[in-house]
């Protein structure tokens, strides 16, 4: 039992880092679940991240509440950016979304609330296991649900021909502003979650590098069902630790899986496993 | 209970829609017909909210409908097919149909989430009613196959469930026999006879296949160039002159002596070619062949394959099966940039200029797979001997009028010295003065060695035109004969209008 | 007053670099209809190319540049052969190019690292004479001079090609309609790879610029902020066109250049970005771009 609880202590931000990259990689599904590539989660993680921790540690808020208020303004905002968005497809909608990562980042590196280029440190450290697991599986089962119900077939629907969904009386508007309304609590949650067990926030974590990472969740564990992004952030995150010993070719690595998956596995790794199984 | 008034619809200079209306009463089942490019499935598209008006009105069941949203339309009561098949590919069969319940359903999220019993009732219903829908149309054994791998008469009659589990009062259907054999066309005929016999609905569809309009409808409108010509009977319109002239062109005298097929070998040789796209074959062992120096030309109703024939034969189509020799050589397969390469210049449907780029530039890049140095002599040539083009040469090809581009299309053809030139569909859209003209053109080319495969879905004109004639129908040829021969035959009319 | 015209100036400048840069990623969209995100590292690499030609093989500038530019080519034609063309040949949707091209940028950036490592390098001092020329005002320097005289001759260049060689019709036709290129016997893949080698040639001598323009900016990971800045250039102009690419370019380069002048510096890229999102929101064709038609 002590080999457990020492091999836990040890890498126990590990394990908090690859619940938070699946919440963050299930946020970039909901919008593909769609058809809509957007990559300004990681913005509004930080957006929620921020919130949380401003309101933890200068107005000594509970946690949950922080979260769900860090959450709830990244909701806001996604929707904001999201109705904008709606004529946008494809790369254009990518660009819009990335370009609005580049805002927040910039805008978080100015102002003093956000602590500038330094960000915040010294946050408490109120998030355990429980937290971001408890999170995770939550959103998992909310998932899991949402691809069982009417809602959710409407967004494949959408991701599959919006003409031919509107014409089966789907509303297309309502529909899109939803999945980044979902994408936009989730990222918050997950970004307010990350806070409070790394203890600091800053600007970095808006910027594309962060959201291609996030990205690289979602296509390295395949988009066809929720279960996938789960399983491609949680291996993205640990992988890299395991591999430590490459460390110098962290970039490489990441930039040879999208490129080997999306070449090679375009239905991502999950499917491959599914259908090893079933061979 | 559908009242389209004054309808039009303009494209920058195109009327593609010009001041169309009709009615459609309650219970009747109404056919919309027309030649290629008439303006039907663009009639749809303002029926459904897919494209605004530029001028007219829409109404349904006593409410103007104008300017609604697709999705509103739909919720009001009206549903569609689409021309080239819009199923949600990556869904099974059975989750298509349920998906088009969608708007008349009401679990929201959150009773999904919380499984609710109003989720779990309105789940069971909703996959018992795809059910009962797959089973009318003959796809309940399927119902767990994906979308995309169904066959093609199955994809259309499973978009046909699709719009019916919308529960419209009104059904739209865009060709929706198009790729089917006779014994699914007649399927078909009764299940649209079924839904409005039992279900009460009405039913407006464009087709091409004339035995099925004739069979199904009470009424039929007739359009070309956007505006309808002809409305009444099935009987009535047969006859109608106005609309035996759209389809099959008015017989003008000038025939031109048949040339015989010359000893040599043929230019072109097609034997018995398969082929098609994922969604199915076009084509079925189809065999022709174009001597040295002759017009032979291919003609046959919309949707017969004659599209996809030239793209077979200039390599835009992998042909599944068969032989096409060029002057001899093999050339199933390969690709088009080789076939025009070895003198195969394809002349598109609807003429594909490179609408960016001048009108000079467009002769050069028709002058591209020429290796010899006499291209800027040809080119002088060309436009020497296509005024419009000479005075308009460092014009902008998109800003060039119907027969203008026609004329440039042809013109590019022709400057690669070809082998053959393939023609697919001069004359469409084009006032008969300019089609005269580009005939014209066609014969002068043809009269200094060229051999001349072509297309056309004017009949008159082509058969008065060409030396040697083939018929297709759904992918097969029918009739091969001298084009003479065929100008009075009774089934060239039928192969067009039923 | 002259405050302002000196700005115009140097934005002029920094534009035309931007416009270059902008350039390639055009070309690329034109044909293929996709968004390169490695041209980015391709910039780097070729100001890192140039470097070692000027610091260990101690060429002059024109070499160094010349280098870069066929080096940066050569890596576009790898980068077609083993990125793009498999993923053609699968048919896969333009998502799926996107996502592979940020892959191969952060491969290459990583190999940049590793062969030149993660600091940032300078050419050499004096590999342009600091000469000065002053026209009332307004002073400029040669360096300044170099960069507009070397752009505007690439554009010259690019121009010409398009316009007046058999290739550059290839180039011009499949962008515009693949399939009848096809049918007037050019050959689809090998214009593409071409379209590569010109787009990358292009994106390396930007990189050299830049380099030149700014002491201390040469690093694997110098491509970031013009990747962003070369999007923004071409959504303003409109995606696929070549003179908007350059308008939007100079833009950029001007809008930056006078922000920073007259605004809060800081928010300088918030402001450009802010303007990128209302662009593609209110027009998304760009500014210049044609109407692509969206139907049924």
């Amino acid at each position: 039992m002590n080999a457990v609880t020492d091999l836990y202590a040890a890498y126990s931000t590990l394990v908090l880092f690859a619940g938070v990259a699946a919440l963050l990689a299930l946020s970039i599904y909901v919008t593909l679940m769609a058809g809509q590539l957007s990559l300004g989660n990681a913005a509004l993680a930080t957006i929620g991240g921020y919130t949380a921790a401003i309101l933890t540690k200068t107005y000594h808020a509970a946690l949950w509440p922080a979260l769900l208020a860090g959450a709830g303004l990244a909701t806001v905002v996604a929707a904001l950016i999201g109705i904008p968005c709606l004529r946008l497809r494809g790369i254009y909608l990518a660009i819009a979304t990335l370009a609005f990562g580049e805002v927040v980042r910039v805008a978080a590196l100015n102002l003093t609330i956000t602590g500038g280029a330094l960000g915040l440190v010294g946050i408490a450290p109120l998030v355990s296991f429980p937290h971001v697991y408890g999170a995770l599986a939550v959103v998992a089962f909310f998932f899991y649900r949402l691809e069982r119900s009417r809602t959710g077939r409407a967004l494949a629907a959408i991701r599959e021909d919006e003409a031919a969904a509107q014409a089966m009386g789907i509303r297309v508007t309502t529909y899109k502003v939803l999945a980044f309304s979902i994408a936009g609590f989730i990222a918050g949650l997950a970004g307010g979650l990350a806070v409070h067990f790394t203890y600091l926030i800053n600007p970095a974590q808006a910027s594309f590098g962060e959201a291609v990472t996030i990205l690289t969740y979602a296509v390295f564990g395949g988009t066809g069902t929720f279960a996938g992004p789960i399983l491609g952030g949680m291996a993205l995150t640990v992988l890299p630790e395991a591999l430590r010993f490459l460390k110098e070719y962290r970039l490489l690595l990441d930039g040879a899986i999208l490129v080997l998956v999306t070449t090679y596995l375009p239905n991502g790794v999950l499917d491959l496993i599914l259908r090893r199984r079933r061979a | 209970m559908l009242e389209v008034s004054g309808l039009s619809r303009t494209f920058g200079g195109l009327r593609a829609v010009d001041g169309v209306s009709f009615t459609v009463r309650e219970g009747e089942i109404v056919g919309l017909i027309g030649p290629n490019g008439a303006g039907k499935t663009t009639l749809f598209n303002l029926v459904t909210g897919f494209l605004p008006p530029t001028a007219g009105r829409v109404r349904f069941r006593g409410a103007d409908i104008t300017r609604w949203s697709p999705d509103r339309v739909a919720a009001a009561g009206i549903a569609r097919t689409f021309q080239n098949i819009r199923l949600f590919r990556g869904m099974t069969a059975a989750e298509n149909v349920v998906v088009g319940q969608h708007v008349r359903t009401a679990a929201t999220l959150a009773d999904a989430v919380f499984a609710t019993p109003r989720y779990r009732a309105e789940e069971r219903e909703t996959r018992a009613r795809a059910r009962e829908l797959l089973e009318l149309v003959d796809l309940a054994d399927r119902a767990a196959v994906p979308a995309r791998a169904l066959a093609y008469g199955d994809q259309r009659r499973l978009e046909i469930a699709r719009a019916l589990a919308t529960q419209p009062r009104l059904l739209l259907l865009d060709e929706p026999a198009a790729g089917m054999n006779t014994a699914e066309t007649q399927a078909l005929m009764t299940l649209i006879h079924r839904l409005r016999d039992e279900r009460g609905l009405t039913v407006l569809l464009i087709e091409h296949d004339m035995k099925l309009v004739m069979g199904v409808c009470d009424r039929i409108v007739v359009l070309n160039f956007g505006r309808t010509i002809a409305e009444g009977a099935p009987d009535q319109v047969r006859r109608d002159p106005h609309v035996i002239e759209a389809y099959l062109g008015t017989q003008t005298e000038r025939l031109r002596e048949a040339r015989a097929a010359s000893p040599e070998a043929p230019v072109l040789s097609v034997e018995n070619v398969t082929a098609g796209y994922a969604a199915g074959d076009v084509l079925h062992g189809v065999s022709l062949e174009v001597g040295a120096g002759q017009i032979v030309t291919l003609i046959g109703a919309n949707g017969a394959g004659k599209t996809t024939l030239l793209r077979t034969i200039s390599g835009l189509v992998r042909p599944r099966g068969g032989t096409i020799r060029l002057r001899g050589r093999a050339v199933g397969g390969v690709r088009p940039d080789r076939i025009a390469g070895l003198g195969v210049a394809h002349v598109p449907e609807g003429r594909q200029v490179l609408a960016r780029m001048t009108v000079l530039d467009n002769l050069r890049a028709g002058s591209f797979a020429r290796r010899d140095g006499a291209v800027e002599q040809d080119l002088a040539a060309m436009l020497a001997r296509f005024p419009e083009l000479g005075e308009r040469r460092t014009q902008i090809a998109g800003t060039l009028s119907g027969g203008e581009q026609q004329m440039l299309a042809i013109a590019r053809g022709l400057m690669a010295r070809p082998t053959l030139l393939m023609l697919d569909e001069p004359s469409l859209g084009l006032a008969p003065r300019i089609v005269a003209r580009i005939f014209g053109i066609i014969r002068e080319v043809n009269g200094e060695g060229t051999p001349i495969l072509l297309v056309e879905q004017n009949a008159q004109l082509a058969l008065e035109t060409a030396d040697q004639g083939y018929v297709l129908e759904t992918g097969r040829i029918v009739r091969a004969d001298r084009a003479d021969r065929l100008l009075g035959d009774e089934a060239v009319r039928r192969a067009y209008l039923g | 007053m002259a405050v302002l015209l000196q700005q115009l100036v140097n934005g002029i400048s920094l534009g035309s670099v931007y416009a270059l840069f902008a350039l390639g990623f055009t070309l690329v969209f034109g044909v293929l209809e996709i968004i390169n995100l490695a041209h980015p590292a391709v910039l780097a690499v070729g100001a890192l190319l140039a470097y070692t030609l000027l610091v260990d093989a101690k060429v002059g500038l024109a070499a160094a540049v010349a280098g870069a530019c066929v080096g940066a080519g050569l890596l576009g034609v790898l980068l077609d052969a083993v990125a793009f063309r498999p993923l053609r040949l699968r048919g896969a949707s333009r998502l799926a190019s996107l996502i592979t091209s940020i892959g191969i940028a952060l491969i290459l950036v990583n190999l940049a690292q590793i062969v030149w490592g993660t600091e940032p390098l300078s050419y050499p001092p004096g590999t342009v004479p600091l000469r000065f020329f002053t026209a009332g005002p307004v002073t400029v320097s040669l360096l300044q001079c170099l960069v507009l005289a070397t752009v505007v001759a690439l554009m010259i260049g690019l121009r010409l090609l398009l316009v007046r060689t058999r290739l550059g019709l290839a180039i011009r036709a499949v962008a515009e309609n693949p399939q009848t290129a096809s049918l007037l016997g050019m050959p689809f893949d090998r214009v593409v790879a071409f379209t590569f080698f010109l787009s990358s040639a292009l994106g390396g001598v930007a990189g050299v610029l830049v380099g030149m323009l700014f002491q201390g900016s040469v690093s694997p990971f110098m491509g970031n902020t013009y990747g962003l800045k070369g999007l923004a250039a071409i959504i303003l102009g409109g995606m696929g066109d070549i003179t908007g690419a350059v308008l939007g370019g100079l833009t950029m380069g001007i809008g930056e250049v006078l922000i920073v002048q007259y605004l809060n510096s800081s928010y300088r890229d918030a402001v450009a970005f802010g303007l990128l999102f209302l662009v593609l929101v209110l027009r998304p064709t760009g500014l210049l771009g044609q109407q692509r038609s969206r139907e049924a």
